[in-house]
């Protein structure tokens, strides 16, 4: 990283000694300035007994400026209508998750028709590799509202890293407790559970082990990928269990597999659970075009496209796109593909036709 | 088509009636001779009483409706204020009478009573006129005070800060719940800073969440120039820069009406979402599990206006929108009145048209070497800007200044907009 200019640093220091602490993280005044003010008012939100606010704003200052994420510095990270509580150990939730959630939730809510199901059956939701819980959270938050004409609800988030699962229960009862989300009932119920994707668990052909909707936001980074693009402060403080698949946690004959590269192996797996469970809906993040064009290639040949149709999703799938960005994309032995949004190609959305 | 000698003859009426240039123009009672109201006023005052005595008895025959009960408490302050206009009135003419007595003792307690009879029809001729003054559709209303800097580089950002700074010590001190909805900085200034402690401001919004606060600071649009030695200024040389101010309505949730059911087409507050263009921040490099961003700006841009709002405030993602949507739809319902006030402006007297103050008037100084602020509408001049800069006493001054002007404007619209009305009326009288 370029070094910054003194000038600079002087001036954020005669603004204050703190937005100088945050500056080599933040790179520009205004940032370090935003910053220092969402860490004040989680210092004056957050009143503690024994130790003094000006103290704790000095540290948690010092902190941020070492490079620790915010996020981990705070402790929180809003997600839609939800605060998230945030640990080192388990990946920070991103702004493009709580995007395709959000408009995934909506467009559920407004296209009943796209899972048909009779009033009297639950409709299954399973989340892998669910991280704090924030997806499936959120969307239990749109579908258990009381707008929602959804009279039976069960989703279920699923992790190998118990810290992501003690996270993500602990993100159910403080979002009940903030008023953010209902508490589960007989009907609607949430839950997490500490599973491996690979586990033999989840090709059960078992009628009651069926969900409806497939969603996850999978490892998905090569390893060179992890040492070139991924920044600094990700690579640091953040889980790479969380980023790049690796053969030695998983123990899965998938990275044997012919022509699937390593970042793929996930997806891999969802689509061979996909084909056993039958979902209705299924939706994975991509680390991009490219990885989305691979998803749905890997889609078409696992799963056929008499039955099943595919569709990228941009960053912002509500987002119109720019002039540079096509709407469709032909895909070889496939034809035009939906592209829907603006940004990179983040998630690639597979649904049944009728 | 209405022709120009109704227009003169209206504004040289008006002109002709000391009393009420006096108490319009000026802001000042007048004892001597003869108060009366514009003809056409009292006309519509006694319009306005006859349709609320006729709501009344429907009232009162027990159909109760609460659009007419609502109606009829709107024109019940019209049809007080007339009655206590007639009576000031009957009893300064009783006066008069009197005057012409015999009785030497007579004509003199009734001179004695005419200066208080006349200050009572002067009072009561400015109620009336007020009361029939249409209130602006947003007065109610919490409002939102946007600021930005005008051309001229870094010392109209500093300046707009000290004016941002103003207003909220200001609600302070008058208790008004203020709330910073957007404070963007501007990464320009490279080393320098500006007078005590102002940072460079971009934009800035502040919202008053007070009922009724709209009407309170809606004279504060306009530009605002600064007359000042910068501190960047090396030779001791005077700058005029500039800020400008747009004070927007807010829409309260709470309040359940018409105007404020933003899904309504008819809505001013109304907005296609089919004509929004929404943008968000692009993810350097790859995005995703790449990277992790603290910041997640909006910028929602109103196609068929080409109106624009970024929103990068908040931590939260849904929050930077719901923001960006509630100031684009505020700034439409502005633009859209503005435009209905500029066709009802253009149809008025040229004369008024020239009272009015339109946006791109500079509105106020504020000269720190001669210690003073002025208001260029209502001529005030505050003699002690470092007060007005602390949203003291002097600004209070200079607000209550600019709404008494607002106030007269407002009713000389409201003539003109009878007379209009009356004369296309005869006009289709006498085809
Ligand atoms: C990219 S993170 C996603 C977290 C969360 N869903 C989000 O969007 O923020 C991937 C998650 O997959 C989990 N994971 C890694 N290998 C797994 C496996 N074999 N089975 C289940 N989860 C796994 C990691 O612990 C991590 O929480």
């Amino acid at each position: 990283m370029p070094r910054l200019p003194p000038s600079l640093i002087w001036r954020a220091r005669s603004i204050s000694p703190h937005a100088a602490t945050l500056l080599p993280v933040c790179r520009d005044i205004p940032s370090a300035l935003t910053e220092l003010r969402w860490i004040r008012e989680h210092v004056e939100s957050t009143p503690s007994p024994t130790h003094p606010a000006s103290i704790r704003l000095d540290q948690l200052c010092k902190r941020r400026g070492k490079g620790i994420p915010l996020q981990y510095v705070l402790g929180t990270q809003p997600f839609g209508s939800l605060e998230l509580q945030c640990r080192p150990g388990v990946l920070i939730p991103r702004p493009e998750p709580e995007a395709y959630s959000t408009h995934l939730g909506h467009l559920l809510l407004a296209n009943p028709s796209l899972i048909p199901l009779p009033p009297s059956k639950t409709l299954r939701i399973l989340d892998f590799c669910t991280g704090t819980g924030c997806i499936a959270l959120l969307l239990y938050s749109h579908l258990s509202s009381p707008s929602s004409p959804l009279q039976r609800l069960n989703i279920t988030g699923v992790d190998i890293s118990p810290l992501a699962i003690s996270l993500s229960k602990l993100n159910l009862t403080h979002n009940i407790s903030l008023g953010a989300l209902a508490a589960s009932t007989q009907d609607k119920s949430i839950s997490f559970i500490q599973s491996s994707i690979f586990s033999p668990d989840w090709m059960s052909e078992a009628q009651d082990a069926k969900c409806d909707i497939l969603i996850s936001n999978p490892p998905y980074i090569s390893p060179r990928g992890f040492n070139t693009d991924v920044a600094r402060s990700v690579r640091n403080y953040e889980p790479k269990l969380a980023q790049v698949p690796e053969p030695q946690h998983t123990h899965h004959p998938y990275s044997q597999k012919e022509g699937v590269r390593q970042e793929d192996i996930f997806y891999a797996r969802l689509l061979d659970i996909g084909a056993v469970q039958r979902p209705t809906v299924m939706l994975f993040e991509t680390g991009g075009m490219d990885q989305a064009k691979r998803v749905v290639e890997m889609a078409a040949e696992k799963l056929g496209v008499d039955e099943w149709k595919m569709e990228i999703w941009r960053d912002w799938p509500d987002g119109r796109p720019e002039e540079e960005e096509e709407t469709a994309m032909r895909i070889d032995g496939l034809g035009d593909v939906k592209v829907k949004g603006s940004g990179h190609g983040r998630s690639v959305f597979i649904y049944r036709r009728k | 088509m209405f022709t120009a000698p109704w227009v003169c003859r209206s504004c040289s009426r008006l002109l002709t009636q000391p009393a009420l240039r006096a108490q319009f123009i000026r802001g000042y009672s007048t004892s001597n001779g003869a108060v009366s109201l514009p003809t056409i006023l009292l006309q519509r005052a006694q319009k306005q009483r006859a349709e609320h005595a006729k709501l009344s008895s429907t009232l009162s025959t027990g159909d109760f409706d609460p659009k007419t009960a609502k109606r009829a408490g709107e024109l019940a302050s019209v049809a007080n204020a007339l009655k206590e206009y007639e009576e000031a009135k009957a009893s300064l003419a009783e006066l008069q009478a009197l005057l012409e007595s015999d009785d030497a003792e007579m004509r003199e307690m009734a001179k004695d009573d005419v200066e208080p009879t006349t200050a009572q029809l002067d009072a009561a001729a400015k109620k009336l006129s007020i009361a029939l003054t249409p209130k602006h559709p947003f007065a109610e209303m919490p409002c939102l005070i946007e600021f930005r800097p005008g051309p001229g580089g870094l010392e109209g950002r500093f300046f707009t800060d000290a004016l941002f700074k103003m207003y909220q010590l200001y609600c302070d001190r008058k208790g008004y719940r203020a709330k910073v909805v957007k404070y963007e900085l501007s990464d320009q200034a490279g080393s320098a800073s500006g007078h005590a402690g102002e940072q460079p401001l971009q934009e800035a919004v502040l919202e008053i969440e007070d009922a009724g606060s709209y009407d309170i600071f809606r004279g504060e649009a306009g530009i605002h120039r600064v007359q000042r030695i910068p501190t960047t200024e090396k030779n001791g040389r005077t700058h005029t820069s500039a800020a400008a101010l747009w004070v927007l309505p807010s829409l309260q949730e709470s309040a359940g009406d018409l105007a404020s059911d933003f899904n309504n087409p008819e809505s001013d507050f109304y907005v296609d979402p089919a004509e929004v263009k929404i943008e968000r921040m692009r993810a350097q490099g790859a995005g995703g599990q790449h990277v992790n961003k603290t910041e997640s700006a909006i910028r929602l841009t109103h196609t068929p206006t080409g109106i624009a709002v970024s929103m990068q405030d908040h931590r939260s993602q849904q929050r930077n929108r719901d923001a960006a949507w509630t100031l684009l739809r505020s700034r439409l319902a502005q633009k859209r009145r503005d435009d209905r006030e500029e066709q009802a402006r253009q149809l008025r007297s040229s004369v008024l048209a020239k009272n009015q103050v339109t946006r791109g008037d500079k509105i106020r100084t504020y000269n720190y070497s001669q210690d003073r602020c002025t208001d260029h509408r209502s001529g005030l001049d505050v003699h002690n800007l470092p007060d007005v800069l602390q949203g003291g006493d002097g600004l209070d001054r200079i607000i209550e200044s600019v709404r008494e002007v607002f106030i007269q404007n407002d009713i000389q619209a409201a003539i003109a907009d009878e007379e209009l009305a009356a004369s296309q009326l005869e006009k289709k009288g006498t085809k």
